[in-house]
């Protein structure tokens, strides 16, 4: 359906979140492993505890690099394992990574961007990871300011470690009058959190309860599989009194269950509107492109059908080793992500495929599984 | 193009209204607060009726009004064009034509400043044989003053671009600059004819960095560390204010060395040319009152006033003195040259208090009008002939420019309003410091070629800039310019048994308790009145923004402003004690160089700019007049320096945060799952 397009499937979407200050050193490993780009989205955490000591003020935040990457389906335990290991990821409070599966993958020309399903020089063997399966990745795109609530309740609810990054909506804005359009300030924020699979539920719900994300203008929630991850982000700061967290332990009951059902029998199902209508079975696409051209996609894929677009800023790594003393900032890109129905698909991807040619610049998308999202419906 | 969406009126309101009460709402919080507090402090501290409330209601909601209409068309139009304009240019040109761009940008931004004008209306009451350098540096030859320091902000501004496009730390820069205007300091203070400006030097360091340049340099540091990619995005655009309060406070002291070597300014010898157009008229001294009076106040004169307009522009007010005002000031200081201090004159005895009425009669006044009610407070000067606009003042022996706000009061209380030419003058001001670096930008921006916001929001955001800084410059000076004069003017009372003003009361409290208690209220007030400064807003809101909101607007300001809390505490000591300025400006600086040495990068960079921001158009007006007041009753100094330590606090303050959280961090010690 797409000239000039190359499409693939079977490939993963790899989400490593960590200390910026270590970063760097996945971004090698991956460079090193023929992974290609990085996608860096710099974000903050949300720490349990609201303020700061006896005073009314926040404390600072810590911060996260989210990185992405493309990851071969052939591939994918092997680069996850390396990254592992580099990152030093089973360590309580390291950071996590999660892989979650693309069903089509859609690239411009001869995109670097892309890493090749097969790769020449396989790794040295790593001793093999115990990855905890039945996640679920839960993002939510709200209102300025509303987000850290947001998050709040979803840790009450269950869920280890969110993130917050700022981002660009559009939608209803971009159909209102120049002058109207000033009234609504589309900086967003976006959520992102992991959770076990029988915990999705609650958290999922809490949020929505939280945010009024089923309200007109508040924002956006969904959820996507995960196939494999480690999650091993905490959300305290602070030096315990005791030889082990609250955390560590309830890891450590998880690992000898293997599972987190246990959890749930604590009894803490919410009661609330479980009747709540939500959108099933859609797809999240994402979009890259190169800084400054993200406006212009919006603008497509709406015209398109889709209802709105959020988007957020990204460096790319680069390709090579050599330039490992930056982060190359110029390479900069928009990642725009939108949901939309399965019937949609086609005409916004091929639209958005039209911009590569409209503004002769490369475009990469792809498309997730989306089975869970709730919004305003009118 | 997509679809428009039409909305009825009603759906129209729900996006205008919450739209307009967010963002003034965001104003309101900072601003009332300090006005509350200052109304408070006079009411019961002070037990000082308030005068002129309607104006003061009016300019308060002014003020917290055009602030929420300045920074939202500061953020929809410069802001974006900025950045996109920094990001682009180093793509595609050489650093030159960047480093050119930046130091324009800088020049230009300077020259739209408001606050330098308050630091040369408050050099108005400096007397030229007491510091004849500081005379002329602020009232003689402003443009040396001004062009200097745009020199100096366009330096840094480029010194700051190097940075972000070669991705130097800010330590090794700023350290030395910092080093730099110590030792010259150091050196100028042991020269007694340039000691005078050392603190008006680091004032001026202080107060440079305001409500345009802030946002400008922000945008421009941001797209040229995108384009760069040099500088780590944590730190996008930061250091840059920072530098720019520093290099001036070198060139200034520079500034007066050489107009001083070159025999420029400064020569006390110079003759005092007396102004042509200045008309002073002895009074009759046949008048039987003016006899008792006269025993007091040998020289009353009557000066006359070329326009109202002019009238309005000698007000005290930010923008500064005007050249057609000079003359005044001649005439004034000459009456003054030949009288003793303020402080020393001796009580109004109620006889020639008593005698005041028909002095006044006798001159033409009508003694049962409202306005000699007044005279009672206002005996020094000031009655404005109400047949002829063009005014006439009765100048009794000082004439500073607190009697200007007296002035004021007696002309309202007279009917005699001035506010719109007020009204102008502030519409003047807010256009001539928004619209050339407007345009600057618009111009570079069309020449890159570049897309930037829609035409419309362009000008909505011009629009809104130049209402909001109108409304705020008139709100400043009938409102917030006018609770500081009021307070300026009765604080002294609180420790001094002798208030110029207030000649027939005793003071409130023993001296030690009174200057302490002034202390504290400066204490308070330096914090209230930092949080409303608009300058440290939008750093405050870059800082979140830059770190994705993990260190929070709202402990940057709590941080910042406790800081400059201290400074003003210790600035307003320094005055109430007589301390050597050099005592309280030279140690923090030194542990500000140490600290900065060791902390964190991104700490360093916040710190410094975050001292730059503190002192701006609304607490310049209210720390100067409390300052002036306070120096002119106790006679020390020149109330200058007080600023500057206001800037030096809230650096430390973020540097020691900085070192506590890095002392705090857990250093890769995680344990095994």
């Amino acid at each position: 359906m797409l000239t000039n397009y190359k499409h693939s499937t079977e490939y993963y979407r790899v989400t490593v979140n960590i200390d910026p200050d270590r970063s760097d050193k996945i971004v090698d490993a991956a460079v090193s492993l023929g992974l290609a780009r990085a996608f860096i989205v710099r974000s903050r955490g949300v720490l349990r505890k609201k303020k700061w000591g006896p005073f009314t003020v926040p404390g600072i935040l810590p911060m996260f690099d989210i990185l992405q990457f493309l990851v071969p389906g052939s591939r994918l335990e092997e680069v996850l394992t390396e990254l592992v290991h580099v990152g030093n990821l089973t360590k309580f409070g390291s950071g996590s990574i999660y892989a979650s599966p693309v069903t089509d993958l859609w690239y411009s020309g001869t995109s670097l961007e892309v890493p090749a399903k097969e790769l020449a020089a396989p790794k040295a063997v790593l001793p093999p990871v115990e990855y905890q399966r039945n996640l679920v990745v839960i993002s939510c795109i709200a209102q300025l300011e509303h987000a850290e609530e947001i998050a709040h309740a979803a840790m009450e609810a269950g869920s280890p470690s969110p993130t917050i990054a700022y981002g660009y909506g559009h939608g209803i804005r971009d159909r209102l009058g120049p002058f109207l359009q000033l009234t609504i300030n589309p900086k967003k924020e976006l959520i992102e959190l992991v959770v076990g699979a029988d915990e999705a539920e609650r958290v999922f719900e809490a949020m929505v309860e939280e945010g009024h994300l089923d309200q007109p203008a508040q924002g956006f929630i969904f959820s996507r599989p995960i196939e494999i991850g480690l999650i091993n982000t905490v959300s305290f700061q602070h030096t315990s009194p005791y030889p082990a967290t609250m955390e560590q332990i309830i890891k450590a009951i998880d690992h000898l269950q293997g599972n987190t059902e246990w959890r749930s029998q604590a009894g803490v199902t919410s009661g609330t509107s479980h009747n709540r209508k939500k959108l099933t079975n859609l797809v999240s696409l994402n979009c890259i492109v190169r800084r400054g051209f993200g406006d212009l996609c919006s603008m497509v894929a709406m015209e398109a059908g889709a209802g709105g677009t959020s988007t957020y800023f990204a460096n790319a790594s680069p390709l090579e080793l050599s330039d490992t003393s930056s982060k190359e900032g110029s390479d900069e890109r928009e990642i725009i992500s939108l949901t939309i129905g399965p019937a949609q698909v086609e005409k916004v991807v091929s639209a958005l495929a039209s911009v590569s040619d409209l503004a002769g610049t490369p475009v990469l998308m792809f498309a997730q599984p989306a089975p869970e999202a709730v919004t305003y419906l009118k | 193009m997509l679809e428009r969406v039409r909305l009825s009126m009603i759906e129209k309101s729900r996006l205008i209204l919450p739209y307009a009460y967010h963002n003034i709402k965001e104003q309101f919080i900072v601003v009332v607060p300090v006005c509350l507090y200052i109304v408070f402090f006079q009411l019961t501290v002070l037990q000082y009726g308030l005068g002129q409330v309607a104006a003061l209601l009016l300019g308060i909601i002014l003020v917290f009004v055009g602030l929420a209409f300045f920074l939202e068309g500061i953020r929809i139009g410069p802001v974006p064009i900025g950045e996109i304009v920094g990001n682009t240019l180093p793509k595609k040109h050489s650093a030159l034509i960047v480093l050119i761009f930046a130091f324009f940008l800088g020049l230009l931004a300077s020259f739209g400043e408001p606050v330098l004008g308050t630091l040369q209306m408050a050099g108005a009451h400096i007397k030229r044989e007491h510091a004849p350098l500081l005379y002329d540096l602020l009232v003689g030859k402003p443009m040396y003053l001004v062009l200097t320091v745009g020199l100096g902000v366009g330096i840094a501004c480029l010194i700051g671009t190097m940075r972000f496009l070669y991705g130097w730390s800010l330590k090794v820069i700023i350290l030395p600059l910092v080093l730099l205007g110590i030792i010259l300091t150091v050196i100028a203070a042991n020269t007694p004819i340039l000691a005078s400006a050392i603190g008006l030097a680091w004032d001026t360091g202080a107060v440079i960095v305001g409500p345009v340049l802030c946002p400008l340099v922000l945008a421009l540091g941001v797209g040229v560390c995108r384009a760069s990619g040099k500088t780590s995005p944590t730190l996008a655009g930061f250091g840059m204010v920072g530098l720019i309060s520093v290099v001036p406070i070198a060139a200034v002291v520079i500034l007066t060395f050489t107009l001083y070597s070159t025999g420029l300014a400064g020569q006390p010898e110079v003759a005092k040319t007396e102004s042509q157009s200045s008309e002073v008229v002895e009074v009759a001294p046949s008048l039987p009152a003016e006899i008792e009076f006269a025993s007091f106040y040998p020289k009353l004169r009557v000066l006359s006033l070329p326009s109202s307009l002019d009238y309005a522009l000698w007000e005290p007010k930010i923008g500064g003195l005007e050249t057609a005002n000079k003359e005044l000031f001649l005439a004034a200081y000459e009456v003054d040259e030949h009288e003793k201090s303020i402080s020393q004159l001796p009580r109004m005895t109620p006889q020639a208090r008593h005698s005041l009425p028909a002095l006044l009669e006798s001159l033409g006044f009508d003694p049962a009008s409202t306005a000699l009610a007044q005279f009672e407070k206002v005996y020094r000067i000031t009655v404005i002939d109400e047949a002829k606009l063009t005014g006439t003042i009765v100048l009794l022996p000082t004439f500073t420019p607190h009697d200007a706000v007296q002035a004021r009061a007696l002309l309202t209380s007279m009917g005699w309003t001035d506010n719109l030419p007020l009204f102008f003058d502030s519409f003047v001001l807010g256009a001539r410091a928004i619209l050339p670096i407007f345009l600057f930008l618009f111009i570079v921006m069309v020449l890159l070629k570049q897309q930037g916001p829609p035409l419309f929001q362009i000008f909505v955001s011009l629009a809104f800039a130049i209402i909001g800084l109108t409304f705020f410059f008139f709100g400043l000076s009938i409102g917030l310019g006018t609770l500081g004069n009021q307070i300026g003017d009765r604080l002294p009372a609180a420790f001094l048994d002798y208030v110029p003003l207030f000649p027939f009361d005793l003071s409130l409290f023993s001296t030690d308790v009174g200057k302490v208690i002034v202390i504290l209220f400066a204490l308070v007030l330096g914090y209230g009145a930092t949080l409303a400064e608009p300058a440290f807003n939008v750093l405050g809101q870059q800082v979140e923004d830059v770190t994705q909101g993990s260190f929070k607007k709202s402990l940057f300001s709590q941080a910042v402003a406790l800081g400059v809390g201290v400074g003003a505490a210790l600035g307003i000591m320094s005055l109430l004690y007589d301390i050597n300025l050099l005592y309280l400006l030279l140690p923090p600086y030194v542990l500000l160089a140490i600290l900065t040495f060791f902390n964190r990068e991104i700490f360093v960079n916040i710190a410094w700019d975050g001292g730059a921001v503190t002192t701006g158009p609304v607490t310049v007006p209210l720390k100067l007049a409390i300052g002036l007041s306070l120096s002119t009753a106790t006679g020390a100094g020149e109330g200058f320096g007080v600023l500057a330590l206001a800037s030096a606090y809230p650096v430390l303050n973020i540097l020691l945060l900085g070192i506590f959280l890095s002392a705090r961090k857990p250093k890769e010690e995680m344990v095994e799952a």
